[in-house]
């Protein structure tokens, strides 16, 4: 599978984006989602999620992200809402990944609400040279 | 929602002016886009409370470049702008590209006694948060009958 597909089949894989918050609905994070010939990066927008809040595990082939807002978004009793655009707390998308890519490597680092998340590929999956003799 | 259309009271007109106004509630536009926003995607989200003491802005807006951020506040209409640029690598090929990157400008109506003394604002894990004190309100005076 390559990792075009990632795209394609993520599409299926992953729940719907939710409307209303409700207990257990998340919101879909934006993404980034380049490669090159080592790796695939992926960054991902979590507002307000601290590096203690993130959680990213890999499951066969399915590569999961979630996140949960440090920042209490219901106002108490004595506060108003004059204006909500943000309004689930939780954050969760998930991925295909293919077998070229080399799981058991993966590295994350998150910064100001970004989670940048480095795939490396299989050494054999990487463009190389073939010698002629 | 049936109840809305409910012809026999009324113009049909102010019946779907109030129909449009209840799923303007339910979406969470609370109030029309001022006219000097340049919010381009509804990036960056924006949430706003209020109590009597302060009112909370929080723009939720990761990866800025801080010193593009900006925020004013002239009387009780408060602005911020910044910009996120978002640079990719060279040489790479990129299947998804979703996140906003830009220049972006919201604008924001206050109430009225709000003070620009002792504005907190700090940016961090993406969110930026504006704490804007109100004036306290006067006790109410007593007035002796005789």
């Amino acid at each position: 599978m390559s990792t075009k597909q990632l795209e394609k089949k993520e599409e299926k894989v992953e729940k719907r984006p939710s409307a209303n918050s409700g207990a257990g609905s998340f919101s879909m994070p934006p993404v980034t989602i380049f490669e090159n010939d080592d790796c695939v990066t992926v960054q991902a927008d979590l507002p307000g999620v601290s590096k203690e809040r993130v959680s990213l595990h890999c499951e066969q082939d399915t590569l999961t992200l979630e996140g949960e807002l440090s920042v209490e978004l219901n106002p108490g009793e004595e506060t108003t809402a004059l204006q909500a655009e943000l309004r689930t707390p939780r954050f969760r998308r998930s991925f295909l990944i293919g077998n070229e890519l080399d799981t058991q490597n993966i590295k994350a680092e998150m910064a100001d609400g970004v989670l940048t998340i480095r795939i490396p590929k299989h050494p054999s999956a990487r463009p190389h040279k073939i010698q002629i003799s | 929602m049936l109840t809305y259309f409910d012809t026999a009271r009324g113009s049909l007109w102010r019946d779907f002016e109030r129909f449009q106004k209840h799923l303007d509630l339910l979406t969470g536009k609370m109030s029309g886009s001022p006219l000097r926003e340049m919010s381009p995607g509804g990036f960056p989200a924006l949430n706003v409370t209020l109590s009597d003491q302060q009112v909370d802005v929080y723009l939720f807006a990761p990866g800025l470049d801080r010193e593009t951020l900006d925020a004013t506040l002239q009387d009780n209409l408060l602005t911020v702008s910044g910009e996120r640029k978002l640079p990719l690598p060279d040489d790479v090929q990129v299947h998804r590209n979703e996140r906003f990157q830009g220049r972006f400008r919201r604008v924001l109506s206050l109430p009225k006694d709000v003070t620009s003394e002792d504005i907190e604002a700090n940016y961090r894990d993406g969110i930026l948060h504006l704490k804007i004190p109100r004036q306290p309100k006067p006790q109410a005076s007593r007035i002796k009958i005789d």
